[in-house]
């Protein structure tokens, strides 16, 4: 037997690379692809405080800590434009289109709200199913242009595009009513974001927000935080209804005329 | 003569003030046999969803002024019918066409709208056949 | 054994393995390929395949009326004429049936001019749409005919919240009250039907998963479905009480559960049948047909933002008190 431990060795070690090479190959086939792109189907959620504040915040009550979501932690407002900032905080419980109004949260505080959305990712389509007040964001991918609508939209008009293996969505037409987060920071109808949505690995997504809006910052800013995979075995989207519970608080004693 | 229309134009604008449920039926709302048609002055153009309304001010040949309000499309509707932000600007001279509201006063559901260039756009807004 | 024996029956063995590894590695992909090959009529998952783009509703929703016209209200479907509705059909001078121009719009053929959106309706064969069965009357429980006609009378002027129109309300509508535009998305094991009213999104679950614990309700409902040949066929629960089928029934209860049949007859038109059973209204299920066109002239799905800074509510039920 002796004599022919070589030879046995030396097979071992081909179907040792054999089976290898076949678990590589079905470990590429499960990074799977929508046309050749990283597919980015599945219900995703953060796990932030950036709703409440996009910077660096302490804790008060019903408000978790964090560290902040915008690179530098520096908003760059424009001189003439930081009072309005802290008007909005100092109004914040009622004034918030958000959170007192339960108005369309607009881009990117839909992405950083504390509820799970679903991308729906097909060769030509990318749309965002959002679960707070069953927001929807239809992402066309078919490079037309923005269409100039009469109004300015809450959520913006999205367009992506791909950029090797980098979903970018470039959202216009924006108008001038929604917040960054309850603590105020606010934009104009000139805001132009550009979201780029990188898979990291199968269950996170790297997500970066670029703000641009000259008319009230001195120069763009970023966001960026992961996007989280929802790992349950009965994950989905459920309902939540923010104008109809809204509606039931204000207008239970209704009607007001007499 | 002008002290009763004065008084029926102020009938109008009390029945205007009441709440007016918003929905898309024609028929319960207007009356396909009044149709109307008036000449006059934008003064707003507001792009609400489920309806946008057209407000727009008309002086009758004896002088007296009357605030009437068109019923429109959905604001995307206009879109897609060619409607834009600068399309009525407020002070344009306009004909609008449409059929009176059952409950009376200067409300109408909007049909048609010819702007100062002659350009006719169509409403968008819920209409009986032709 | 003897060791050329057994050098050579190993070398067979490892042949065998190597060459079986390597073809299984190369059918699977071959198949995969195959199948992006035959995407035409079908996703990667093997759905028949609904075109892109967006696509409008016809028929469904009842008729564009009040039944508050009529004392004797108006029949859910005008289709046959009776001397208690002698104006639900007779013929006028063009040709047209001197019917609601909402139901005339049902009918798929050219209609001219008027309409939510002034758009024709769409040519084509003529498709009878609307309450198709049992037909000109529903099958109501008497009881609960009383309860949603004492429920209309108290709609115009709304007296409270509950009476306005879950439309007024910025309400998601449920699966009848309101006619899209849509768009149908698939992936594997899903179809996704985005709305344009009230930016809603239906989803279809195609995994045969339960539905979901009874106590979970929704106005959009648990949507379980599967495909028979070219017909998407979907089952939903979970409703949550409150959202309308037309003006004239105001509400379909938290019992119903409804059957709908998608069925693709080309790619351009999905004939819509849809079976509505809610046992504390109805004494059996009925049956509704309409019908999906393309709509080649909406390139896209634009915002529909209602409830923003709408004063509806004010103008229906006042001004709320300060606190």
């Amino acid at each position: 037997m002796k004599k022919h431990t070589g030879f046995v060795t030396s097979a071992v070690i081909m179907l040792c690379i054999l089976w290898l090479a076949e678990i590589s190959a079905a470990a590429q086939a499960a990074q799977r692809r929508i046309a050749g792109k990283p597919d980015l189907n599945g219900i995703w959620q953060v796990l932030n405080s950036a709703s409440w504040n996009i910077q660096d915040h302490n804790g008060e009550l019903g408000v978790p800590p964090a560290l902040g979501v915008v690179e530098g932690n520096e908003i760059p407002y424009r001189p003439e434009a930081v009072a309005k900032k802290q008007e909005n905080y100092g109004k914040r419980a009622t004034a918030d289109p958000t959170e007192a109004n339960c108005y369309l949260p607009g881009v990117p505080r839909i992405t950083y709200m504390p509820f799970p959305f679903k991308i729906t990712h097909t060769p030509n389509n990318i749309a965002i199913s959002y679960e707070f007040n069953h927001t929807l964001r239809p992402i066309p991918l078919d490079g037309s242009p923005h269409p100039e609508t009469p109004e300015e939209n809450w959520m913006g008009i999205s367009r992506g595009r791909w950029e090797g293996d980098t979903l970018v969505v470039d959202v216009r037409n924006f108008n001038d009513q929604t917040w960054f987060d309850h603590a105020g920071n606010y934009h104009s109808e000139q805001l132009r974001v550009t979201e780029r949505y990188t898979l990291m690995d199968p269950d996170h997504i790297m997500y970066e927000a670029t703000i641009e809006d000259p008319k009230v910052f001195t120069r763009p800013w970023k966001m960026s935080m992961p996007l989280y995979r929802r790992k349950d075995p009965n994950a989905r989207l459920l309902e939540y209804e923010c104008t109809y519970y809204l509606q039931e608080k204000i207008y239970k004693d209704a009607p007001f005329f007499r | 003569m002008k002290k009763l229309s004065v008084l029926i134009t102020g009938l109008g604008l009390f029945l205007v003030a009441l709440p007016l449920a918003a929905h898309h039926a024609f028929a319960a709302e207007f009356d396909v046999e009044k149709p109307v048609k008036v000449t006059g002055k934008v003064v707003k153009l507001d792009m609400v969803n489920p309806h946008s309304w057209l407000y727009v001010d008309v002086t009758e040949p004896d002088g007296v002024l009357t605030h009437w309000r068109f019923e429109l499309g959905a604001p995307n509707a206009l879109f897609r019918l060619g409607w834009k932000k600068t399309t009525v600007p407020a002070g344009m001279s306009v004909v609008v066409t449409g059929f009176a509201a059952k409950a009376g006063g200067p409300v109408a559901n909007g049909r048609s709208v010819t702007l100062a260039s002659g350009q006719e756009l169509l409403s968008g807004g819920s209409n009986p056949p032709k | 054994m003897t060791s050329k024996l057994f050098r050579v029956t190993i070398t067979v063995v490892l042949v065998i393995t190597a060459v079986s590894l390597i073809s299984a590695s190369a059918y699977a992909q071959a198949r995969a390929a195959n199948a992006t090959a035959n995407t035409l009529a079908r996703t990667p998952d093997g759905q028949p395949k609904i075109a892109d783009g967006v696509w409008n509703r016809r028929g469904v929703g009842g008729l564009d009326q009040g039944a508050l016209e009529a004392p004797d209200h108006r029949p859910e479907n005008p289709l046959d004429p009776t001397p208690a509705n002698p104006l639900s059909v007779s013929t006028r001078a063009d040709g047209l049936n001197n019917v609601d121009r909402g139901f005339l719009e049902q009918f798929s053929e050219k209609l001219g001019a008027g309409g939510d959106d002034d758009r024709p309706a769409p040519r084509g064969e003529r498709r009878l749409m609307g309450i198709a069965e049992p037909g000109r009357i529903l099958p109501w429980k008497p009881d609960a005919n009383a309860a949603r006609q004492a429920f209309l009378l108290k709609t115009n002027p709304a007296q409270g919240l509950k009476y306005v129109e879950m439309d007024a309300r910025c309400m998601q509508p449920g699966l009848f009250f309101g006619n899209g535009p849509f768009q149908f998305l698939q992936t594997e094991g899903q179809v996704t039907i985005l709305s344009e009213y009230q930016h809603f999104t239906r989803h279809i679950y195609l995994d045969g998963r339960p539905h979901l614990p009874k106590d979970i309700k929704m106005f959009m409902g648990d949507s379980i479905g599967r495909w028979e040949g070219n017909t998407l066929v979907v089952d939903t629960t979970n409703f949550n009480g409150i959202t309308a089928y037309s003006r004239e029934i105001p509400y379909l209860t938290d019992a119903l559960r409804t059957t709908e049949r998608f069925t693709l007859t080309n790619a351009n038109t999905i004939d819509y049948e849809v079976t509505i059973d809610d046992p504390n209204q109805f004494t059996r299920p009925w049956k509704v047909t309409g019908q999906y066109t393309k709509a080649d002239d909406l390139p896209e799905l634009l915002e529909y933002a209602c409830w923003e800074g709408s004063i509806t509510l004010r103008n229906i039920l006042g001004e709320p008190p300060r606190k």
